[in-house]
């Protein structure tokens, strides 16, 4: 019985012997060029998209500075200008105080 | 492992396709894309998965072209490229079959559900249908190594001294690796021949 079983075992693991060669198909440099193409795409696409996305915010944080720093010159600019056309003096409520 | 197209040089060829040169890559994938293939599908055992791998070897080699350094021939590293991709595959699949259930709580079975091994080996005659379907699912459950000798060994037909460069690893160490895969080839099938009989 053993023996039987060890010739079983043998035919098996010989059968790999056997077993043809596959062959890729016909089409298979045209499909993996189309897929490489697709494959590729994205990557075009995140790549300027970051891009884009760098610059734009460069842009943002640029004019947002830009925009701050000039709001507080013309602030007080036009404070001291409203002030003099009005000929209204620069005091406090302590200064109001004194006087009186 | 030559590049035998004639006319053509290996070192030449290495050198057009880190220019990335369109007409050497076509002559490369002409050349080693039936070993690519047919190595996918021993690990594999479905012709859609296995063009579907061959086709990422072959990307992988078109991107990084530029690291190979020529230590080894350019189809043992081909052949390297392939086995890890081929085993990535596996174990990526195998830990998709753990996580199928969450999976299916999310509606995307199709992670799983998308491997169909053929029915049949389409190289092997119908006589000798059942021993190799047979044979291939106890390959499957060797250990990593033990299968990638086997297959490269006896599918592929590669030396003891080629499996050692494509495995990175010594000749002796490929002749240990045969020696237990055949083994355990050996019990596992007089345990199923046994179990057939009972």
């Amino acid at each position: 019985m053993e023996e039987s079983f060890k010739n079983e075992v043998e035919k098996t693991l010989a059968s790999v012997d056997q077993v043809d060669r596959l062959e890729a198909g016909s089409y298979f440099y045209s499909k993996l060029r189309a897929r490489m193409e697709v494959s590729e795409q994205p990557v075009f696409k995140l790549k300027w998209g970051l891009a884009s996305l760098c610059i734009i915010t460069i842009f943002n944080v640029f004019t947002y500075l830009n925009f701050s720093m000039n709001q507080e010159e013309d602030n007080t600019d036009n404070v001291a200008q409203l002030a003099s056309e009005y000929n209204m003096e620069w005091t406090s409520i302590y200064t109001n105080e004194l006087v009186e | 492992m030559q590049l035998t197209s004639p006319g053509l040089k290996e070192d030449d060829l290495v050198n057009q396709l880190k220019k990335h040169n369109e007409d050497a890559f076509k002559t490369l994938v002409t050349y080693y894309q039936n070993k690519v293939y047919n190595l996918c599908y021993s690990y594999l055992r479905s012709r859609s998965e296995a063009e579907d791998l061959a086709q990422e070897v072959f990307i992988e080699v078109y991107q990084s072209i530029g690291n190979f350094r020529e230590r080894s021939g350019l189809g043992t590293w081909i052949y390297r490229i392939t086995v890890n991709k081929s085993l990535e595959y596996i174990r990526r699949l195998n830990r998709n079959k753990r996580w199928a259930f969450v999976y299916s709580l999310f509606g995307k079975e199709e992670y799983v559900a998308r491997y169909h091994r053929d029915e049949m080996h389409p190289g092997v005659k119908l006589e000798n249908k059942e021993r190799v379907t047979l044979l291939f699912s106890k390959i499957d459950e060797l250990p990593e190594k033990q299968r990638t000798v086997f297959l490269l060994h006896k599918v592929e037909g590669q030396s003891y001294a080629e499996a050692a460069k494509i495995m990175e690893t010594t000749v002796s160490s490929v002749e240990s690796l045969m020696h237990r895969a055949k083994m355990n080839l050996r019990k596992s099938l007089r345990e199923y021949y046994k179990s057939e009989k009972d």
